[in-house]
C-alpha cells in the first residue's frame, strides 16, 4: 500500500483522527529504525528525541538485544502452560538483584496499564477494608478502563466517567495534602517518583521519602510507578533511588526491553505476597496475567538491562542529561512568552509551553528539521510539557544537532505575535471537531479525488 | 551455585508456582516442547497457535530486525495491513479495529468503547460460564471470590447460557453491555444457540446495550471454524481476539467493531484517548497479520475438527472417561477429582503436558498446528496411561 492508501486503511479501519492528523501534518511512513535515528519509506531520517516516550531506552534495533532476540525467536517466543524459560528466571532475579528490600516476586503483564491493573488489585486485597485510593493529580497510569480508575489526567478519564469511587487526587509534591489525603482508611498510594506526561515536574528533595514514612505510619501501601523513569531514564537506575524508598510494589515497562516487546512487570515485596496468600487467601487468578511473560520479551529485558549496566547508561543519562538541560534552558531563557520553564532530570527533559499552540508550534518546526519530540498529545493541559526524551545512547553531537535545532525553531517562533498563538490555541482544542476540508485547506493538503 | 528451579521458586508469582511442571523449556516446535534436561513434552494445556511457522517466525524476526517497536510518530504500514487483514476475515459488519498488547487488553477496551458510548450506564450482563482473561473487569465478571472486586463501576447481571427467559429479564435501558463466549467450556461444551444469540441480538438493538463476543479462546480456528461466532451466524458488535492472534511468536489482541460505534466514541476526539504505548507495535501487527493469513492458508480451521475427531474416537478409555470435543479442544470427564489429577500427573510425567483438573474435567487444548506425528504420540501416549491408571498396568 502506498501512503494515501495506508491512511484511508487507518481512516476506514482504525483510528479516523489519528488518519487526518497523519494527512494535516504531513507524516510519511516508519521502516525502519537503528540508534538514535529513524527512516521513513522517502528516504528520510529522523533524530529521535521521542522515544514513545521513553521506551527507546538503549537506542533502536541494538545490537547486543538484537542478537539475543532473534536468537530466542529461533527457539521459543511464547512461553507454555506450566514451563519457564532460562531467560525469564534470570530475568527475574535480576530484578531482585536490582531492586531494593524484599521486592523480589515478578508479576509479569503485557503492558504497564495491565500492571497497574494488577498492582490496584493487590493493593486492595492486602487490606480490604480499606477502600480508597490516593493518586497524584496529573498522573498517568495508563488507560484500559480499569486503570483509568486512577489515572490523574482528567482529559483522559472524562469520556468514560463516572468510574470508581473512592480515589483522592492530591498535586504532586504537595506534602501536607498528600498528609491529609493518607490515612487508615487508605489501600495504597500510587506515585511517578518524577510526574511524566504532559506534566513533567521533579518532585522536591526529600518528597518521596516523606510519603513512604506517611505509608508506613498509617499502614497503607506505597506503590511506585516506574514505568517512564526507570532503567536510568531519570538519571538513576529508579528513580526512587534519589531518596531511598522502599515501596511495596514497582511498576516497570517502557525502557524494560530497549524497544523491542510491549511487556511490563509488577514486582511485589515478599511480605506483601506473603500477605496476600497466606493470610489473606487471595485467589491466585487476580494475581495473573494469562498471556504475560514470555520468553521473547523477557529475553529483550534482560538484555536490555545487561547492556545498560555494561555502557553504564545511567551514568551517560546524568552527564548528558546534564548537557540536554542547560542548553535547553539557556535558548529558551530568551523565550519567556513561549516556554514557561525547561523541568528535567538525567534524560527526562522537557519544555513547559504557554499552551497547547506553542507545543504544537515548536513540534512542527523541529519535525521540520527531522527531529522528532513527544508531543503530549493533549490539548486540554494549559501548560503541556513537550517532551525531549532521546535514547541514553545519544550522542554529544546528537544532542548539540537538537540545540541547534530548537535555537533556530524558537528564534523562528520568537518573532511571532503571541496573539498568533492564543488564536491557534482556539483551533488546536477544535481540532477533531473541525470539518476535514477545512483542515486541509488550512495545512495544504491535496484530497485524492 | 543457585539453580534455575531455585531462582524460579525465589522469585515467580505464586501464579506460575501453582501450575509449574518444573521444568526448564529450551526450544519450542509446533506441539513438543524440548527441556534442558533433554526431556521432550507435547503440549495439550496450552492451546495457542503453535511454535515456530516458518512463514510468521522469518516475517517477525525481519520486523524486529527493522523495527519491532515504533516511536508512533510516523504512520504505521504494518498496522494499517493487519487491520485491513481483520477487516476482511472477521465477519460484516465489523471493520474497525483496535491493536492491543494482549487479548487481555483489548476486551478491556470493548468495554471502554462501552462505556464510552453509554457513560451513565454500569450494568453487565454476563453469560456465566464464560471466561474474559486475567485483567479486573475480567475477574469481576469471573464470579471470583474477592469482595474488593466491588470497588469497580461496572455492576454484573449473570444469565445462563440459552436460557432466553433470563436475557429477556436482564438486558433493558440501563444495561451498557452484554459478554459472553459463544462457546463455553467447563465440564460440558456448550456452544450458544442462535436462537439465544438472535434473541440477544434483538435485546441489545433495542436496548442500544453493545453485544461483545469474547473469542481470544475460540477464535482463530479452535472450534472448526475461523470464529466461533460464525457457528450461530449471529454477529456482535464487537469481537474480541487474542491468544492464538499470536502466531506463536509475539503477543497481540485486537477487538473489531462496528464502524458506527467507533466512530460515535471515538471519531471526533484525540486519537491517543484510546492508545497505548506499545499497542499495535510493528512486531506484534506481522504476527497477527501472518497468523490470520497461515489460518486460511493453511485451512487451520477445517483441520481442528478432524483433530478434535481423532482424540475423541481414538482414545481408549471410553468406558471409564466421558470424552468430548468441539473443533480441537477435548474434555475428558472423570468420575471424581482424583482420578483426573492422577491421569494428569501421569500424563505430564510421559510427557504429555495437560492443565490442571477442574472438578472432575481436565480440557486437552492442542496447539492448532500440532502435526499428525504428535497427535499420534499424544492419543498413543494417553492410552498407556488410562491403562496404567485403570488396569494398573505398567506404562511400555
Amino acid at each position: 500500500m502506498n501512503r494515501e492508501q495506508v491512511i484511508d486503511v487507518c481512516d476506514n479501519n482504525w483510528n479516523p483522527t489519528a488518519a487526518t492528523m497523519y494527512r494535516i501534518s504531513h507524516r510519511t511512513m516508519e521502516q525502519s529504525a537503528h540508534g538514535q535515528w529513524i527512516h521513513d519509506n522517502e528516504g528520510n531520517k529522523f533524530l529521535d528525541f521521542a522515544c514513545s516516550y521513553g521506551v527507546f531506552i538503549v537506542g533502536h534495533t541494538q545490537s547486543y538485544i538484537q542478537q539475543a532476540v532473534q536468537k530466542q525467536l529461533d527457539q521459543v517466543a511464547i512461553k507454555p502452560y506450566g514451563s519457564c524459560d532460562e531467560n525469564t528466571i534470570k530475568l527475574m532475579a535480576k530484578l531482585a538483584e536490582m531492586l531494593p528490600g524484599d521486592l523480589n516476586r515478578s508479576y509479569f503483564c503485557n503492558s504497564g496499564a495491565e500492571a497497574v491493573e494488577l498492582a490496584m488489585r493487590a493493593a486492595f486485597e492486602a487490606n480490604p477494608k480499606r477502600k480508597k485510593m490516593v493518586v497524584i493529580s496529573d498522573s498517568y497510569h495508563g488507560k484500559t478502563l480499569g486503570a483509568l480508575n486512577i489515572l490523574g489526567q482528567t482529559g483522559h478519564r472524562t469520556p468514560f466517567t463516572p468510574l470508581m469511587e473512592n480515589v483522592e487526587y492530591v498535586p504532586f509534591g504537595d506534602i501536607a495534602a498528600m498528609k491529609k489525603a493518607i490515612g487508615d482508611g487508605v489501600s495504597a498510594v500510587f506515585i511517578e517518583p518524577v510526574l511524566g506526561g504532559p506534566y513533567l515536574q521533579v518532585p522536591p528533595a526529600g518528597y518521596l521519602k516523606q510519603i513512604e514514612c506517611l505509608c508506613r505510619e498509617t499502614g497503607s501501601l506505597l506503590i511506585a510507578d516506574e514505568i517512564q523513569t526507570a532503567f536510568g531514564r531519570a538519571g538513576k537506575m529508579f528513580a526512587i533511588e534519589y531518596d531511598n524508598i522502599v515501596p511495596d510494589m514497582i511498576i516497570l515497562s517502557k525502557g524494560l526491553t530497549g524497544g523491542h516487546a510491549a511487556i511490563a512487570v509488577t514486582v511485589m515485596s515478599e511480605a506483601l505476597e506473603s500477605k496476600l496468600i497466606d493470610e489473606q487467601g487471595i485467589d491466585p487468578r487476580l494475581l495473573t496475567s494469562g498471556s504475560g511473560g514470555n520468553p521473547y520479551n523477557n529475553t529483550a529485558a534482560l538484555a536490555a538491562i545487561e547492556f545498560i549496566e555494561q555502557q553504564d547508561l545511567t551514568g551517560r543519562a546524568q552527564r548528558l542529561g546534564t548537557r540536554l538541560l542547560t542548553g535547553m534552558r539557556q535558548i529558551c531563557a530568551d523565550y519567556p512568552q513561549l516556554v514557561l520553564e525547561v523541568p528535567g532530570i538525567g534524560l527526562m527533559t522537557g519544555l513547559k509551553c504557554a499552551n497547547p499552540a506553542v507545543e504544537t508550534a515548536i513540534t512542527m518546526v523541529m519535525g521540520k528539521q527531522n527531529i522528532h519530540l513527544g508531543h503530549s498529545m493533549n490539548e486540554k493541559a494549559a501548560h503541556p510539557v513537550l517532551r525531549f526524551y532521546p535514547p541514553l545512547t545519544v550522542t554529544e553531537q546528537e544532542i548539540d544537532q537538537c540545540l541547534a535545532a530548537l535555537e533556530q525553531t524558537m528564534k523562528r517562533l520568537g518573532s511571532r505575535p503571541k496573539l498568533m498563538f492564543k488564536l491557534l490555541n482556539q483551533l488546536i482544542k477544535r481540532q477533531y471537531t473541525l470539518p476535514r476540508k477545512f483542515l486541509y485547506k488550512l495545512t495544504g493538503v491535496k484530497q485524492a479525488a | 551455585m543457585t539453580t534455575n528451579i531455585e531462582q524460579f521458586n525465589a522469585h515467580a508469582p505464586n501464579s506460575w508456582q501453582q501450575e509449574f511442571i518444573g521444568k526448564v523449556v529450551i526450544k519450542a516446535k509446533n506441539a513438543t516442547l524440548t527441556y534442558q534436561d533433554g526431556s521432550e513434552a507435547i503440549d495439550l494445556a496450552s492451546g495457542g497457535f503453535g511454535h515456530q511457522q516458518a512463514d510468521i517466525t522469518q516475517a517477525v524476526k525481519k520486523q524486529v530486525a527493522l523495527m519491532p517497536l515504533s516511536n508512533r510518530v510516523m504512520i504505521s504500514p504494518t498496522l494499517a495491513e493487519f487491520v485491513k487483514t481483520l477487516d476482511q476475515a472477521t465477519p460484516a459488519p465489523l471493520s474497525v479495529s483496535y491493536i492491543c498488547n494482549s487479548g487481555e487488553e483489548a476486551f478491556d477496551g470493548s468495554l471502554k468503547l462501552a462505556k464510552g458510548l453509554h457513560r451513565d450506564r454500569f450494568k453487565v450482563v454476563v453469560v456465566r460460564g464464560s471466561d474474559f482473561g486475567s485483567l479486573s473487569f475480567a475477574s469481576l465478571f469471573k464470579e471470583i471470590d474477592a469482595p474488593t472486586l466491588a470497588h469497580l463501576p461496572l455492576k454484573p447481571v449473570f444469565v445462563e447460557a440459552n436460557d432466553e427467559e433470563m436475557l429477556l429479564r436482564a438486558i433493558d435501558d440501563e444495561t451498557l453491555a452484554v459478554v459472553y463466549e459463544p462457546v463455553l467450556v467447563g465440564d460440558d461444551i456448550t456452544v450458544l444457540s442462535a436462537d439465544y444469540l438472535s434473541c440477544m441480538r434483538e435485546l441489545c438493538h433495542q436496548s442500544q446495550a453493545i453485544m461483545i463476543a469474547y473469542e481470544v479462546n475460540s477464535g482463530m480456528g479452535r472450534f472448526g471454524v475461523d470464529f466461533a461466532s460464525e457457528l450461530s451466524g449471529i454477529s456482535p458488535d464487537t469481537l474480541v481476539l487474542g491468544g492464538a492472534l499470536n502466531g506463536g511468536c509475539v503477543p497481540v489482541g485486537a477487538y473489531v467493531t462496528r464502524k458506527a460505534i467507533n466512530d460515535t466514541v471515538y471519531g471526533d476526539k484525540n486519537p491517543s484517548l484510546h492508545g497505548s504505548t506499545t499497542g499495535g507495535n510493528p512486531a506484534s501487527c506481522v504476527a497477527g497479520q501472518k497468523a490470520v493469513e497461515v489460518l486460511q492458508s493453511k485451512k487451520l480451521s477445517a483441520r481442528q475438527a478432524a483433530l478434535g475427531q481423532r482424540f475423541s474416537q481414538e482414545l481408549m478409555c471410553r468406558d471409564k472417561v466421558e470424552v468430548k470435543h468441539l473443533g480441537s479442544l477435548v474434555l475428558l470427564n472423570f468420575a471424581n477429582h482424583k482420578l483426573a489429577d492422577s491421569f494428569r500427573q501421569q500424563a505430564v510425567a510421559a510427557g504429555i503436558n495437560i492443565a490442571r483438573a477442574k472438578d472432575n474435567t481436565l480440557t486437552l487444548r492442542a496447539p492448532l498446528t500440532i502435526t499428525d506425528q504428535e497427535v499420534d504420540t499424544a492419543i498413543a501416549t494417553l492410552n498407556q496411561v488410562a491403562l496404567n491408571l485403570f488396569e494398573n498396568k505398567e506404562i511400555a
